[in-house]
């Protein structure tokens, strides 16, 4: 039986320090802190996060079935009672169902990815916008435009879905050329070939061009924030200064820069300083112990 | 009669849901890491605990309390509680108890049943049932437990061992509720310690084991019960705390108790969900300095005038008043959430600056009595008022458990060391030590 001489208190087997006061123990027992003396287990769970449902229930889905029925009911007959036919209230129907199909289709994520929604939503969206062109006279009107892009857009989404973070290089080259299309066929249907080859294309490669170094150097050098840093600057410098030779070939067709120098001066001497910071392990000391935070 | 037969396939066991008593309406929206609204209780039998007996007891006593056995849903207006399918799984114990159990994903179950060596603990979130009803469901397990060992028992007593009636699962706030009674006084805002918050569900327990006998005396002698004993001294040891913070005596605040009072004794409703509202002994140390005897005085009052029917009522009607305003009812749960957590460190936690819970002696059936050990009651705590103090007699031990959330174990010394002083002997016992020198020590080398 040990005591603390301060509080007088009798203390727990074991206790090297009073747990209320903090003073030392004085003789204390050594012998029996087996585990089962002990009042808890050592044992500390997890703090495992749970993951949050975001789809709708399948009550929520039913609900609002019926809720977006009424309206679309109303609209459908007050236009036929009057037309005899359906003219306008083709829009507020459209949209119903586009509703209807953006709220519905995620309550079945049990047995479908999000990658399936997300595509799901993406076409049905699409679909409307071209419904309603077609619907207002000759087409393709605008609604090509805003297609290309939601294609484009699923384009962003599905290749990391199709090929995982772990090909992140196939992932990059899926985006490469997928805006390449997009850019391509934006300026055919703007009148011709026209900026598409000299302007978009050779910014287009250089930024994957740009994207490539950042990954690799990501992939390569872990747990080397300056160095991935420093390249990620230089690479920048390079594509602004890429970008801005590019513009001046074809706004004033001669090989010179305008404002890239600035951006430059200053991403190049800071990624030289970085790189020499990393590799001189006395400055990098000397620096943790001045700023450290 | 819609009420009845919303919930009257309680037998089945199917279907049924069940509306939250009026006290746990509001846990569901203020539980988060740091308030996890959990209470734990816990017997310490003779012989080291057989999982596989204790999983297979479980599921059998789950089937008596089907209102235990539910999870939490959200409707549009209101939280409810939900028959849960899935059957509760048996856990072994942690360092740090009273984790959050994140009722609010709707899939999990809203207590816990941990074992560590000789000892079978039940976590409880505040939502289902207070500290009696969750006492009687220890009870029926851990008797289930012992009977299924083979030990002779003999008789249960008032220890559920079959399907519970179901007057059990009423809401009895709501039987007796009066209408239109004044409003309680709204309190002011008291004094709380100070201390760095450790880590979310990090918890640090100090139990302190006391003689019975010999604290009984010292409250004899001073002619008060148990309860107002230990409230005035935890109230003189946070006075001895906020008189070394603070010096002028007009920057103090008030230091006032909660202290719940179990309904059951005043209402005759035998519910085992929960009952239970406190009263507020209080003393306003900007007066001046308050001598042991003084507190003792006031507690003792204040626990008598204001535990009875008349004063009771009183909360009683604010709380289910608001409940069933019709403002209130048609208000939908997302703006109502947003409200809750105002409500609750408003009217709640703010006003008082620590809890004092005494369960009282548990009494058990002889047969069962001489298998089990010691009964511990554990508080959760909040960032508010850090610790709280749960108290339980059993044999002839009286067990006070405190939980914290800071590293400062200023309380509990202060509380501790006045019982010493007094001639009553403690042992402490902690969860966790602190590995760390005396401050005074560290601090000289330091220089």
């Amino acid at each position: 039986m040990a005591y603390c001489v301060r509080c007088g208190v009798e203390l727990q087997k074991g206790l090297k320090y009073c747990p209320l006061c903090n003073t030392e123990v004085i003789l204390p027992d050594e012998e029996g802190i087996d585990e089962g003396m002990r009042p808890f287990s050592d044992r500390i769970p997890r703090n495992v996060r749970p993951r949050m449902n975001l789809a709708p229930s399948r009550a929520f889905v039913f609900l609002a079935t019926f809720i977006i029925l009424v309206p679309l009911l109303i609209t459908l007959i007050i236009d036929f009672t009057a037309n005899r036919t359906i003219t306008w209230s083709f829009y507020p129907i459209t949209s119903l169902v586009l509703l209807w199909i953006l709220i519905a289709y995620p309550s079945l994520l049990k047995g479908h990815t999000p990658f399936q929604v997300i595509t799901m939503d993406i076409l049905s969206i699409a679909v409307f916008l071209m419904s309603l062109d077609l619907y207002s006279g000759s087409f393709p009107q605008w609604s090509q435009y805003p297609a290309l892009a939601l294609l484009l857009l699923w384009i962003y989404i599905a290749a990391p879905f199709l090929f995982t973070w772990k090909r992140i290089y196939l992932v990059i080259i899926a985006w490469f050329s997928g805006t390449a299309a997009f850019l391509y066929a934006l300026d055919k249907f703007t009148g011709g070939e026209d900026w598409f080859y000299p302007v978009g294309l050779p910014i287009l490669i250089l930024t994957g061009f740009a994207l490539t170094v950042i990954v690799l150097s990501i992939k390569t050098s872990k747990n080397k924030p300056l160095l991935i840093t420093g390249t990620a600057t230089f690479a920048l410098s390079v594509l602004m200064i890429g970008i801005d030779i590019v513009c001046n070939l074809y706004v004033k067709k001669s090989f010179t820069v305008t404002w890239s120098p600035i951006p430059a001066a200053v991403f190049i001497p800071s990624a030289i300083f970085l790189f020499i910071v990393e590799y001189n392990p006395e400055l990098k000391a000397y620096l943790l112990k001045k700023f450290h935070l | 009669m819609a009420e009845s037969s919303k919930n009257n396939n309680i037998s089945t066991g199917k279907q049924d849901w069940y509306r939250l008593d009026n006290a746990a309406l509001i846990y569901p929206s203020i539980q988060s890491d740091r308030i996890t609204t959990m209470f734990r209780l816990s017997m310490t039998l003779k012989e080291k605990v057989d999982p596989k007996i204790l999983q297979a007891s479980l599921e059998e006593v789950i089937k008596w309390f089907p209102f235990y056995r539910v999870r939490l849903k959200k409707g549009f207006f209101w939280y409810y509680l939900e028959h849960n399918p899935a059957l509760q799984r048996i856990e072994r114990d942690v360092r740090y108890p009273l984790g959050r159990l994140h009722p609010n994903l709707g899939t999990r179950f809203l207590f816990r049943v941990r074992y560590w060596q000789s000892r079978i603990a039940v976590e409880f979130c505040h939502v289902l049932t207070d500290g009696t009803g969750g006492m009687t469901f220890l009870k029926a397990l851990v008797y289930e437990y012992l009977k299924r060992k083979g030990k002779e028992l003999g008789d249960p007593g008032d220890i559920p061992v079959g399907a519970l009636l179901e007057e059990a699962a009423e809401d009895a706030y709501n039987r007796f509720y009066k209408n239109s009674l004044p409003l309680p006084d709204k309190g002011n805002k008291a004094f709380h310690i100070k201390g760095k918050l450790l880590r979310p569900g990090a918890i640090m327990i100090t139990t302190g084991i006391i003689p019975m006998d010999a604290i009984i005396k010292e409250a004899k002698s001073r002619n008060v019960s148990l309860t107002a004993f230990l409230a005035a001294v935890y109230i003189d040891a946070l006075q001895e705390i906020q008189d070394n913070l603070v010096a002028q005596n007009h920057k103090k605040k008030p230091i006032a108790l909660q202290v719940p009072v179990n309904m059951r004794g005043i209402y005759p409703s035998k519910t085992l969900r929960n009952f239970s509202l406190f009263v507020m002994p209080e003393i306003d140390p900007r007066l001046g300095k308050y001598s042991f005897e003084e507190i003792l005085q006031i507690v003792k009052e204040t626990l008598i005038t204001q535990t009875n029917e008349k004063a009771i009522s009183k909360s009683l009607a604010r709380n289910v008043g608001g409940q069933r305003n019709w403002i209130v009812r048609v208000i939908p749960l997302a703006f109502k959430k947003l409200l809750m957590p105002f409500l609750y460190t408003r009217m709640g936690e703010n006003l008082c600056s620590g809890t004092l819970s005494n369960l009282g002696l548990i009494k058990l059936p002889e047969g069962m009595a001489k298998e089990v050990e010691r009964v511990d009651f554990i508080l959760g705590t909040n960032p508010i008022n850090k610790t709280g103090c749960g108290v339980c007699g059993y044999n002839d031990k009286l067990v006070i458990n405190f939980a914290g959330n800071i590293r400062d174990k200023s309380v509990e010394r202060l509380f501790f060391t006045r019982l010493i002083k007094m001639g009553i002997p403690v042992k402490i016992e902690v969860n966790e030590e602190i590995k760390k020198e005396p401050l005074s020590l560290k601090h000289r080398r330091d220089n």
